[in-house]
């Protein structure tokens, strides 16, 4: 049987530290107030020994990856596929096919698009006819209104999309993305829960696999995601950063609650 | 709370899941333990594993050693059945007991054994314990990476490349089980020793303020440089089946090693954790967190082992559990925390389902020794601030209202 | 000594491949064009992206009649991992009905189901079974290895069938005919489970 899978999420910044500039692993609360949390080649290492299902990789400097001179993002993802066999969702600045490329080809699995999304209507079938669906991840970040209507965002949530959640989601499906990852801008590094209720109408609104995200401060949010929410996947930045949790202890805890997870060893 | 109908450990305890009849895997591979493992073979794979390095190298074997019954075990053990030379290598994590400090003396003083000890930078442990406390809700991570990767360093630098821990983890937590090999590498490490903090990471959680060489003791040497010296690094505990109560027993009698009182622990565990002073505020993050701490999990051990009743045992764990200890005074004072930022803390990495009500905790009563331990080396508000405010800067802390 | 040869067309992820083959001891080598490959102990097929795609590739890749040779003259061990694995077969019907090289025969079908909580793509860790003995893997024995595909490997000759795997409908995880090992899942991929069947692909 298919299990549902646990997917620690790096967010990636650029910083001088010790008079290096480097990629440094950050969290963020509502996509604003960054805390540095680590190295991502050693978190990548740590989260392998710890058998997390697969890792999301997002550069969230917001620059494109043409633009990046020192090609730091590519240099990183090619040392973080050196130290883990487990799959890679890379993201964060992708604007052309020709990144998918630089990405598979330094150790990529899948590739996470946004901003391109917008831009470029057609890309999404460009990059699934060239590589597949299975390797496109449409990655929409959202909010919700005091209504509770779920509707995107753009810009790392600067901007407002002027679309609803919903209506994007199916023209991103029906364009040939392969799976959606879903990120509450409001609940992001909250610890508050996870928005399984915006999660179900979508998940239950597509064919393709949903991976939720946004707001885990328990182990239960991770099963209210899978149970009520109907995720394939929920992905985690903050939570295994700055809580007394680490895969394995979640993953059995989402196990006692009767989810279908690995939990081999 | 769910718990193992046969043991009693609750579903909050770090890996546990429970099978159809509610028994826990932890109790499973105590079972396993007991009837599925050749323990012949493995001990005469230990009598190979000895004599393949013996006399080869200044030293037969490193063993890493805190004084405790599981290190003053596993010393006994290898000296005793096979007259070796070891180099046992201690890291002073700072809070060591003067009974503890008596019995490495007592106790390497009849073995007869080369001793190397490592105290670390006062200062840089107070903002690692500050750091992993904010973070993890766990203030050891000094100690954790301190006591698995300065050992190894010795390894590298004295070409040992023999290393004997003590237990496997497997008797405790379901991180590995008896049925794999539990070699004590970077990868275990990675899985639950460091918390998930790798020193490079803690590097950049205190924002590059302390010196880089600082966290050397606490960084896992690289691969390349341990494979260079061909190194094992193994538990004993996978070669002999480990026994706790039996081992504390047989080093009173041999070595003259002795227990202590220990906060909030029922006074028939005496041989439990002595080594530190700090081991009643642990105990207590462990209850605020997860809605148990030490005396449930030596009730538990007792109870699989069938050596109490589970009745017997909830009654001690009542008695005993989650109160607050002395060593918390001295504890703020190291870390430049006040009580109630402290539980703020502590409360910040509640495990589900339980939820700790502060107002039903009891004191626990101070040890002997209480008045005995060392109190310097507190920490300036002013120095611990930095650390707090980060911590506070929107991204953890429950009462702001962003 | 393994020495494993990469078969790169551009259709895939070799080098998290390699790091794997490496890891397990062995030496690694790419393979861009039809050049000398009989130093070569293993040969690895690996394939990402649409079928099509992919088989026009490795037809202008000159890479063929090398291939051939390996594995019906020299007959040494080559392993297909997922697109790399659908190749194999007659035919596949991603975006319109395409001939594969038929090396083992079968379809390739896109994976579907009435039931919503079926999702395709198919992506995450599944259930393999192994229906024979594969090197440690025993039969009758199961494993979780990461899947991430639309169409699967339908096999009439049970006989070649290694391992399956169930997603609405079960079809071939694994598939052996002598010296051709093939697999819709990533074994690079699949952590513990992933080395152990590689390192049972290099005790071939």
């Amino acid at each position: 049987m298919l299990k549902k899978r646990l997917i620690p999420k790096l967010l990636i910044k650029y910083q001088t530290l010790a008079k290096k500039r480097k990629p440094i692993l950050v969290t963020t609360r509502a996509f604003l107030d960054e805390i540095t949390v680590g190295d991502p080649v050693s978190q990548a290492k740590i989260y392998e020994a710890q058998f997390a299902d697969e890792l999301i990789v997002l550069n969230i400097e917001g620059c494109p990856i043409a633009s990046d001179p020192q090609s730091l993002i590519l240099d990183l993802v090619e040392r973080i596929a050196d130290e883990v066999f487990m799959p890679l969702t890379v993201g964060g600045g992708v604007r052309t096919i020709e990144d998918f490329q630089y990405l598979l080809e330094r150790g990529a699995d899948k590739i996470s698009i946004n901003t391109i999304m917008f831009e470029n209507t057609g890309f999404i079938s460009e990059a699934a006819y060239r590589y597949g669906s299975q390797c496109v991840v449409a990655s929409i970040d959202f909010r919700t209104d005091e209504f509770g209507e779920a509707y995107v965002v753009r810009d790392r949530a600067k901007t407002d999309a002027n679309v609803s959640l919903i209506d994007w989601v199916e023209k991103v499906v029906s364009s040939g993305a392969g799976e959606i990852l879903l990120t509450d801008v409001d609940r992001d590094g909250s610890g508050a829960g996870i928005n399984w209720t915006i999660c179900k109408m979508i998940a239950s609104s597509v064919p393709i696999p949903v991976i939720i995200s946004g707001g885990c401060g328990l182990a239960e949010h991770f099963v209210d995601g899978f149970q009520k929410g109907l995720a394939e996947g929920v992905a985690a930045g903050t939570f295994f950063c700055l809580r007394d949790q680490n895969p394995m202890q979640t993953r059995a805890h989402i196990h006692n609650a009767g989810v279908s997870i690995r939990v081999e060893t | 709370m769910k718990r193992c109908t046969k043991c009693g450990l609750p579903e909050t305890h770090e890996t546990i899941s429970f099978d159809e009849q509610g028994i826990c895997n932890i109790c499973r591979q105590h079972e396993y333990k007991q009837s599925r493992i050749d323990w012949t073979a493995n001990k005469k794979a230990l009598d190979s594993l000895i004599e393949e390095h013996r006399g080869k190298y200044d030293y037969d074997c490193i063993i890493p050693f805190s004084g405790g019954k599981d290190s003053t075990w596993t010393l006994y053990y290898l000296v005793k059945e096979y007259g070796i030379k070891p180099l046992v290598v201690r890291f002073d994590h700072g809070f060591m007991r003067p009974n503890l400090e008596d019995n490495v003396k007592k106790v390497s003083r009849e073995l007869g054994v080369d001793i190397l000890t490592f105290t670390p930078n006062w200062k840089v442990v107070q903002k690692l314990m500050l750091q992993s406390f904010l973070d993890k809700g766990d203030f050891c991570w000094h100690c954790h990476s301190g006591i698995f990767s300065y050992p190894m360093w010795v390894a590298i630098e004295k070409k040992v490349p023999l290393i004997f821990w003590g237990e496997p983890s497997a008797e405790y937590t379901a991180y590995y089980s008896y049925d794999q090999v539990e070699e004590v590498d970077e990868k275990r490490f990675n899985r639950y020793v460091n918390l998930g903090i790798s020193a490079d990471d803690m590097f950049v959680r205190l924002e590059g303020k302390v010196d880089e060489r600082d966290l050397k003791p606490y960084t896992y040497p690289p691969l390349k440089e341990l494979r260079a010296l061909n190194y094992k690094s193994v538990c004993l505990g996978s070669f002999i089946p480990w026994n706790v109560k039996e081992q504390s027993e047989i080093i009173q009698k041999e070595v003259g090693w002795q227990g202590d009182y220990v906060e909030n622990v029922p006074p028939e565990y005496s041989y439990e954790k002595i080594e530190c002073y700090m081991q009643g505020v642990r105990d207590y993050i462990k209850f605020i967190k997860r809605g148990y701490s030490r005396p449930s999990h030596l009730v538990a051990l007792d109870v699989r082992n069938n050596r109490m009743t589970k009745e017997l045992g909830d009654k001690l764990i009542s008695e005993y559990e989650g109160k607050r200890p002395p060593s918390l005074d001295l504890f703020l004072k190291f870390v430049g925390l006040t009580e109630n930022e402290f539980l703020e803390v502590a409360m910040s990495h509640q495990v589900s389902p339980y939820v700790h009500d502060p107002a039903e905790t009891q004191l626990g009563k101070p040890t002997p020794d209480f008045n005995s331990w060392n109190r310097d080396g507190f920490m300036s508000r002013e120095d611990a601030s930095e650390q707090i405010e980060r911590w506070r800067s929107c991204n953890q802390c429950n009462t702001c209202d962003h | 000594m393994f020495h494993v040869g990469l078969v790169d067309y551009h259709a895939g992820n070799i080098r998290s491949i390699a790091t794997a083959f490496e890891y397990l001891g062995a030496k690694t080598q790419i393979i861009r064009k039809h050049e000398n490959i009989s130093h070569l102990t293993h040969l690895v097929l690996p394939g990402v992206g649409a079928f099509n795609f992919c088989f026009e590739s490795l037809k202008l890749s000159g890479m063929l009649p090398m291939l051939e040779e390996w594995t019906f003259t020299m007959q040494k061990p080559i392993l297909g991992i997922c697109v790399g694995m659908q190749l194999l077969a007659d035919s596949s019907d991603e975006m319109g009905l395409h001939s594969g090289l038929g090396w083992i025969g079968g379809q390739v079908q896109k994976l579907h189901s009435n039931n919503p909580s079926i999702r395709i793509p198919h992506v995450g860790w599944n259930t393999v079974y192994f229906e024979q003995d594969f090197g440690e893997h025993s039969k009758n024995t199961s494993r979780d290895f990461y899947f991430d595909h639309s169409h699967a490997y339908y096999l009439p000759n049970q006989d070649l069938v290694l391992a399956t795997a169930k997603h609405g409908q079960e079809f071939c995880a694994a598939i052996q005919r002598d010296n051709i090992v093939a697999v819709q899942f990533h074994p690079e991929k699949s952590q513990a489970s992933g080395l152990k069947f590689l390192q049972s692909f290099l005790s071939l």
